[in-house]
C-alpha cells in the first residue's frame, strides 16, 4: 500500500507540477514555495509512526492543498490521493470517500473540471483496487502463519514418534540381548560349569582312582558336546533365514506405505520363498516400493494389493491398485528402471492399466 | 537355418510403445504361435514383419537378411494373410489368387498352374470361377489363403485367421496349416483362440503389453507355472488305503481323499493315469468316474498377468 500510494503521488506531482510550469504565464517563486511545502508534509507523513498523528497531518496535507488550489487549480488533482490515503484508515467507507473526492467538483470549471475528474476516478479505481489485493493478501498471510505454526506442532509430534520409534527399537534389541544372554547362562553356562566341576574332580583322582576320573571326564566331554550342540542351535534360532529377511523388509515398507499414505494396503505370499535369492528380493524390493510410489502419486487408488508368487520356474511380483489405471501407458523413468532392474535378472516387467493399476515382475529361477 | 530373427523391436505411437523391445528366433519348419489379448502388440509386430509399418528400432532378419535392406527378397519368402480379408469381390476366386500371385513376379503358365494349385490346396478349384460376394465367411478366408500361398513363401504369416468363421471352416484351416507346415513352410499364427494355439503350435510366445512374457512349447510353458497336474478320481466306496496303493506309481506326489473321492498330486510330466487306474481296478476298486486337471495356456496366461485371454 505505501509504495503504491507513494509512486501514485509521485507521478500525479510530477504531471502538476509540469503542468503548472508550462501554464504559468511568468515565473512564480510561490508555485516552487508550495511544492515544496506539500513534499515536506509528506515527508513527515512517513516519518512518523502513531496512526493518530498521521491522520493529523493527512488532514492538513488536505487543508493545506485546498488552499493551494484556490491560488492555482492544479493543486486540487493532489487532493485526490490524500483523500484515499485517508479513507485507508477506515475500513469499509468507499461511500464516503467518493463523496468527499468528488466534492471539489462544485468550485472547478471547465478544463480543470475534466481534469479532475479524471484523475479522481484514476486514483479511486486504483485505490479500490488496491486495497481489495491487500485484503486478500493479508488473509493469505495469515494463513501461511497458520500452516507455518502447524507445520511447526507436526514436525515436532513427528520428531517425538521417531524418538519413541527408536527407543521401542533399542527397548526390543535390549530385550533380545537380555533373552540372548538369559539362554547362554541357563543352557551353555551351567554346562560347562558342570564339566569344568568334574575335569577338576577328575584331575585330583588321576593318580589316585584312575576309573573314576576317566568316567568323570567322559562325563564333561559329553556335556562339553551337548553344550556345544546347544550352541548351534541357539545361533540357528536366532538367525533369521533369508526369506523371512526379504519378506519381513518387504511387509513393513508396505504398511509403512500405507502409515504415510492412508491406502489400505494388503501382502499376500504364495508357494516357496527360500528359492528367492538375496539379490532377486532386492529387485522385488525396489519394484514394489516404487509401484507403491507411482500408484500414491498417479493412481487416485484406495486400496493396494501386493502379492509375491513362487510358481515352478518363475517368481512374480504384483502390485495391482483399484485406481483409475491408465488406457494407454507411457513409460515414464521409474518404469523404464524397474524394467532395467528386472532385465538384469532375465525377468520382464509387465505394466496394465486396464483394471486399475498393475505393474507384474516376472523373474525367472533356476528350479530345484 | 533361423527362418526369422527378431532383434530388440519397439513400436512406438506417440508416447504409447506398441510393441516393446522384442526378441525372437524362429526356426525353419516351426508353426509358431503369437499368443495374447486384444492390443497386446501381436498385429503391429506382423505388420512390421511384413514392412507394412516400419519400426521405431530393432532388427527383423528373414532367412539371414535385413528386410529393410532387402526388402524384395524378404517379400518374395513371405506369405500373409492378413486379419482384415484382402480380396476383390468382383473378381472371380481364380483371378484374385493369379492378381496376388502376378504380384509376386509369377508370369505365363507358372502363373496359371500355382493359382489352380492354391486353390486347390484350400478345396476351392470348384469356385474358381465364382466371385466372392457369394462365399461365406470361412470360404474366403480360405480364398485369403490362396492369395497369400500362391508364390510358395517359405513362411506365412496368418494373423487370426480363425476370427468370425464356422467351426468347420475353422477346422479346414487348421489342417491346411498342418498340410502347409508338412510341405516345408514356417508358420507364424496369431490367434486369442488359447486351444488353437495349443493345438496346432510347436512353440508359443505370449504376448503382454507389447512384450514377451513366456515363450517355449506348450509343455515348458506350462510347467513355468506347476509341474503338478491334479486327478480327481471317484470310488463307489473309499477305504482309506488308496493312498499306500498309489504310492509306488512314478510321478505320484500326494494323495489326498474327500469323502468318496481321492485326489492324486503326480508329476505332469509322468504319463501315469492307466497305472493308477490299473492299480485301482487290480484292488477291486469300482471306479465311477475319472478327471484329469492339467494347467493349460490359459491358465499360464491368467497366472502370469493376472488377466484373461478375452474379457
Amino acid at each position: 500500500m505505501e509504495l503504491w500510494t507513494v509512486g501514485n503521488k509521485t507521478i500525479m506531482l510530477l504531471f502538476v507540477v509540469t503542468a503548472t510550469y508550462f501554464t504559468a504565464a511568468a515565473r512564480d517563486v510561490w508555485l516552487v514555495f508550495l511544492f515544496l511545502a506539500y513534499l515536506a508534509l509528506n515527508l513527515i507523513l512517513h516519518i512518523v509512526k502513531q496512526a493518530r498523528t498521521k491522520k493529523a497531518i493527512l488532514l492538513a496535507i488536505i487543508l493545506f492543498l485546498i488552499g493551494c488550489a484556490v491560488y492555482h487549480p492544479y493543486f486540487a488533482l493532489l487532493l485526490p490521493l490524500s483523500f484515499n490515503e485517508f479513507a485507508s484508515f477506515y475500513p469499509r467507507s468507499n461511500g464516503f470517500l467518493l463523496l468527499a473526492i468528488l466534492a471539489p467538483l462544485m468550485v472547478l470549471r471547465d478544463t480543470m473540471m475534466i481534469l479532475y475528474v479524471f484523475a479522481a476516478a484514476l486514483s479511486f479505481f486504483n485505490y479500490g483496487m488496491v486495497r481489495h489485493y491487500m485484503g486478500r493478501v493479508g488473509k493469505q498471510e495469515d494463513e501461511l502463519e497458520n500452516m507455518r505454526g502447524n507445520l511447526q506442532k507436526m514436525a515436532k509430534s513427528l520428531n517425538e514418534n521417531q524418538d519413541f520409534a527408536r527407543a521401542s527399537e533399542y527397548m526390543v534389541k535390549l530385550e533380545e540381548r537380555n533373552r540372548l544372554t538369559q539362554e547362554i547362562h541357563d543352557g551353555i553356562g551351567h554346562a560347562m560349569t558342570g564339566a569344568l566341576i568334574q575335569m577338576e574332580a577328575a584331575k585330583r583322582l588321576l593318580n589316585s582312582d584312575p576309573a573314576t576320573a576317566e568316567t568323570l571326564l567322559q562325563n564333561a566331554i559329553g556335556i562339553s558336546k551337548e553344550a556345544i550342540e546347544e550352541i548351534r542351535v541357539t545361533l540357528k534360532n536366532n538367525k533369521p533365514p533369508v526369506e523371512q529377511l526379504g519378506l519381513s523388509r518387504l511387509k513393513t515398507a508396505v504398511e509403512a506405505f500405507s502409515g504415510r499414505t492412508g491406502l489400505m494396503t494388503s501382502v499376500v505370499h504364495e508357494g516357496n520363498m527360500e528359492v528367492i535369492t538375496p539379490l532377486q528380493w532386492k529387485i522385488i524390493y525396489e519394484n514394489v516400493t516404487e509401484a507403491l510410489t507411482n500408484c500414491a502419486k498417479y493412481s487416485g487408488a484406495t486400496a493396494v494389493h501386493v502379492e509375491i508368487r513362487v510358481l515352478n520356474r518363475l517368481i512374480k511380483a504384483v502390485v495391482a491398485d483399484n485406481g483409475k489405471g491408465a488406457a494407454k501407458i507411457v513409460k515414464g523413468l521409474g518404469l523404464i528402471g524397474m524394467e532395467e532392474r528386472t532385465a538384469s535378472v532375465g525377468g520382464t516387467v509387465v505394466a496394465d492399466g486396464t483394471n486399475g493399476f498393475n505393474i507384474t515382475t516376472l523373474i525367472p529361477y533356476a528350479g530345484r | 537355418m533361423n527362418i526369422l530373427d527378431i532383434r530388440g523391436l519397439t513400436k512406438k505411437f506417440g508416447d504409447f510403445v506398441a510393441v516393446d523391445n522384442m526378441s525372437l528366433t524362429i526356426r525353419e519348419g516351426e508353426i509358431f504361435g503369437f499368443l495374447g489379448a486384444n492390443g497386446a502388440g501381436k498385429s503391429t509386430t506382423i505388420n512390421m514383419i511384413s514392412s507394412l509399418l516400419r519400426p521405431t528400432s530393432g532388427e527383423i532378419r528373414i532367412l539371414e537378411k535385413d528386410i529393410a535392406k532387402q526388402s524384395r527378397f524378404a517379400k518374395t519368402n513371405l506369405g500373409i494373410v492378413p486379419q482384415d480379408l484382402a480380396i476383390y469381390e468382383d473378381m472371380t476366386a481364380y483371378e484374385n489368387v493369379s492378381f496376388f500371385a502376378g504380384l509376386y513376379g509369377l508370369r505365363g503358365d507358372k502363373l496359371k498352374e500355382r493359382a489352380e494349385e492354391a486353390l486347390e490346396f484350400v478345396g476351392l478349384s470348384d469356385k474358381a470361377k465364382s466371385f466372392p460376394k457369394n462365399f461365406s465367411g470361412g470360404m474366403k478366408r480360405r480364398l485369403n489363403i490362396a492369395c497369400a500361398i500362391a508364390h510358395k513363401p517359405k513362411l506365412i504369416i496368418m494373423d487370426e485367421p480363425t476370427v468370425g468363421i464356422d467351426p468347420q471352416s475353422r477346422n479346414y484351416i487348421l489342417t491346411s496349416v498342418r498340410k502347409l507346415n508338412e510341405s516345408g513352410c514356417t508358420i507364424i499364427y496369431t490367434s486369442h483362440y488359447m486351444e488353437e494355439v495349443e493345438e496346432i503350435c510347436s512353440r508359443i510366445a505370449i504376448v503382454d503389453h507389447g512384450k514377451i512374457i513366456a515363450e517355449g512349447t506348450k509343455e515348458q510353458l506350462k510347467s513355468t507355472i506347476t509341474d503338478v497336474k491334479d486327478i480327481r478320481i471317484e470310488l463307489k466306496s473309499v477305504q482309506g488305503t488308496e493312498g499306500e496303493l498309489l504310492k509306488p506309481v512314478p510321478g505320484v506326489r500326494t494323495v489326498l481323499q474327500e469323502e468318496n473321492v481321492i485326489r492324486v498330486h503326480s508329476d505332469a510330466a509322468v504319463d501315469n493315469l492307466n497305472r493308477i487306474l490299473k492299480q485301482l481296478m487290480d484292488a477291486g476298486k469300482e471306479i465311477r468316474s475319472v478327471e484329469e486337471q492339467e494347467p493349460n495356456l490359459e491358465t499360464v496366461f491368467l497366472t502370469l498377468t493376472g488377466r484373461n485371454l478375452r474379457d
